[in-house]
């Protein structure tokens, strides 16, 4: 039985506090979108995530707090605009992160077989 | 668990997708189209050929652009947002603006030998398909802008029933009306995407600090 406890933990991934944190399903949104494009305002994030101005203000605030995106606030033709991109170690996160999650279903397809 | 499978082609597809949903490139080719018509209309006042062109298009053109760039600055990125794609759509963008040069020399040489009536360009219809449809066709491809691959396939038809109908309608008259109806139909649906467009993204007032 122990044997066996110790073999699921040397086969399952562990998630880390920073995937736990890119896990959350508006976060994802917000990382997977950034990491495919190189750089975008709020608007574009907006409308290509459906989440509301409040939900991607906070998590957009939350993802700047941990370093994983670079905000930057302009004026463009006397309007504000504010851009966002995905930082070195943002972009390491969600790496890691797709890389677990890759690992842990090719797991699950593994056990399905069996 | 999240069971959102992450397909981030598919997401950049998406994104980069969204940016052609506005219309203005079909408007912008639709007036491209209708400039070739328009193109060959100073002949039915005596002028030659080259003449009419050298007039009318770079006015036509000159109009096409400024709808392209003022549509994009103020209609779609207020509305869609900005965004900066990766470095392999930018390489795309590099390779576009080389083939579209190719093209464009190549076009403008045959024009000119067909001008001066070295070569007869009027019964080449597999030529014009090779220097304009396929070249469209491949740039839908590059721009990854699935409509464009309809617009080339109307140019196709457009040629053959110009060449088809000249000795009916004669010249200028089949070009005018076949390009005509052509460029008409593609600024009418670039116009419908264009309406449905601003409906779907109305100008937020959200000002985010």
């Amino acid at each position: 039985m122990a044997e066996n406890k110790d073999s699921d933990e040397i086969l399952l991934p562990k998630f880390s506090e920073a995937d736990k944190f890119i896990h959350q399903s508006a976060r994802l949104k917000l990382i997977s979108l950034l990491y495919v494009i190189e750089e975008a305002d709020y608007v574009f994030l907006k409308n290509q995530t459906g989440l509301t101005w409040g939900n991607l203000s906070s998590h957009m605030d939350k993802l700047e707090e941990k370093g994983y995106i670079y905000v930057k606030k302009e004026f463009k033709e006397k309007k504000p605009q504010t851009t966002a991109k995905l930082t070195k170690k943002g972009r390491k996160a969600f790496e890691d992160y797709r890389q677990k999650i890759k690992k842990m279903e090719k797991m699950l397809k593994m056990a399905d077989s069996n | 668990m999240n069971n959102e499978k992450l397909s981030l082609k598919e997401l950049e597809k998406k994104a980069y997708r969204s940016t052609f949903q506005d219309g203005i490139w079909d408007i912008y080719l639709g007036i491209i189209i209708l400039g070739l018509a328009l193109s060959t209309i100073g002949t039915l006042f005596g002028l030659p050929s080259i003449i009419s062109m050298l007039i009318i298009l770079p006015l036509v053109y000159s109009i096409g652009i400024a709808i392209l760039i003022l549509g994009k600055k103020k209609i779609t990125v207020p509305r869609i947002g900005y965004v900066k794609f990766g470095s392999k759509r930018q390489r795309r963008k590099k390779e576009l603006v080389i083939f579209l040069s190719i093209i464009l020399i190549i076009n403008l040489i045959i024009f000119l030998l067909s001008n001066f009536e070295i070569i007869d360009i009027k019964g080449l219809f597999l030529l014009n398909i090779i220097i304009i449809v396929m070249p469209l066709g491949i740039v839908a491809y590059l721009l990854d802008f699935k409509r464009l691959y309809i617009i080339a396939f109307l140019i196709g038809i457009g040629i053959y029933f110009t060449i088809e109908l000249q000795d009916i309608l004669g010249f200028p008259l089949s070009p005018i009306l076949i390009f005509g109806c052509i460029g008409i139909i593609i600024v009418s649906w670039g116009l419908y995407y264009l309406i449905n467009f601003l409906k779907k993204y109305p100008i937020s007032n959200q000002n985010l600090e």
